[in-house]
């Protein structure tokens, strides 16, 4: 019995594994589309979530962007904090100095990562693309 | 592209304004210790009061007989220099690469205002082309590389504005922008922009002499 249950758990922690990327993928996202930005000065940064993470090879790995506590990853939750606004932690304008502001965020959080592994848009208008005429 | 950006906003940077300040320092105790044996007496005439007033005075438009009766001039030229010193400075991604590059950070502009006076400062170089073909007493002392100067200046204001509009190819805009905006500052103490330091030590002297010496205006 208890064998059996442990086997039917063990089933489910796999099948979990590979429907959380489903469950959570955003193949509609194509666009980092913040609301907590007021004053919009740039166009949305081009963002296609689930084409960007298969390139990137991370796409069970959920908490190296919606990552938890700064910039100590806590690679024991997978999904980190999945569902989240990123604003909840960095507001645009944060009171305390010690919180990355929102844009500086996203910026650290996209460019910071492509500078290190040498690949990916680094310029401005890479990622704040113009829509076209 | 990540090479050549790496490139260009790193060491470039760094190589740019080593060569802009050295060269201005360097061309400062340059001609300072010129006129110290060429000219000793510019030293008895100076006069921190007279100076400071003389180039105050010509730092406020229209405060000059010269510029009344270049009305035009005087206001092309004003309005030019302050959008040329203002955009690139305040310019929203300039802050941002200096937010990220040292946590610094300050003012910014609307991006439409960076936009309308960098349109300012190609207008005020298209003028000063024609104004250096057209005059008689401009054109005289007009040298071809007068006019290389002033497209080395544009460069950086016009590909700034192809790559805010993304026209052409980003990519190679963008370093292009980068570029001349890093030529421009090395140029500025070997050529006529070299202005931005002579500008303040020759109105030093002469509204020293004048004020001073002489006890008249110098404006």
């Amino acid at each position: 019995m208890i064998k059996k249950l442990a086997y039917l758990l063990g089933m489910v922690a796999i099948a979990a594994f590979f429907v959380a990327p489903v469950l959570y993928s955003q193949s509609d996202m194509t666009h980092v589309i913040d609301d907590a930005f007021v004053s919009k000065q740039r166009p949305a940064s081009i963002f296609p979530h689930d084409e960007h993470n298969i390139l990137a090879g991370i796409e069970y790995d959920c908490y190296i962007c919606h990552h938890f506590d700064g910039t100590d990853l806590d690679p024991t939750d997978m999904m980190g904090s999945v569902g989240i606004p990123c604003s909840d932690c960095h507001p645009v304008e944060p009171v305390d100095r010690d919180v990355t502001p929102l844009m500086e965020a996203y910026h650290l959080q996209c460019k910071g990562c492509h500078l290190e592994k040498g690949a990916g848009p680094i310029a401005c208008g890479e990622c704040h693309v113009r829509p076209g005429p | 592209m990540h090479t050549i950006y790496n490139l260009v906003t790193g060491p470039l940077v760094w190589i740019s304004f080593i060569i802009f300040f050295g060269g201005l320092v360097g061309k400062f105790v340059y001609l300072t210790n010129l006129a110290k044996n060429k000219d000793p007496f510019v030293f008895n005439y100076l006069s921190l009061k007279h100076a400071l007033r003389s180039i105050f005075i010509w730092f406020v438009p229209f405060a000059t007989m010269n510029m009344r009766n270049n009305p035009v001039m005087t206001i092309v030229t004003f309005a030019f220099h302050i959008c040329l010193i203002l955009v690139p400075i305040f310019a929203l991604a300039h802050v941002i690469m200096w937010e990220e590059a040292w946590g610094i950070s300050w003012w910014t502009l609307p991006e439409t205002a960076a936009v309308i006076m960098s349109f300012i400062v190609l207008g005020g170089i298209v003028f000063f082309a024609i104004r250096r073909i057209v005059l008689p007493e401009v054109k005289y002392v007009t040298r071809p590389q007068d006019f290389a100067i002033l497209a080395l200046v544009a460069l950086p204001y016009l590909t700034g504005l192809l790559a805010y509009y993304q026209i052409f190819d980003y990519q190679t805009i963008i370093i292009l922008h980068i570029l001349a905006g890093e030529a421009m500052l090395i140029a500025i103490p070997f050529t006529w922009l070299s202005h931005l330091l002579l500008y303040p030590m020759v109105r030093g002297y002469v509204g020293s002499e004048f004020g001073a010496v002489r006890h008249v205006k110098d404006w």
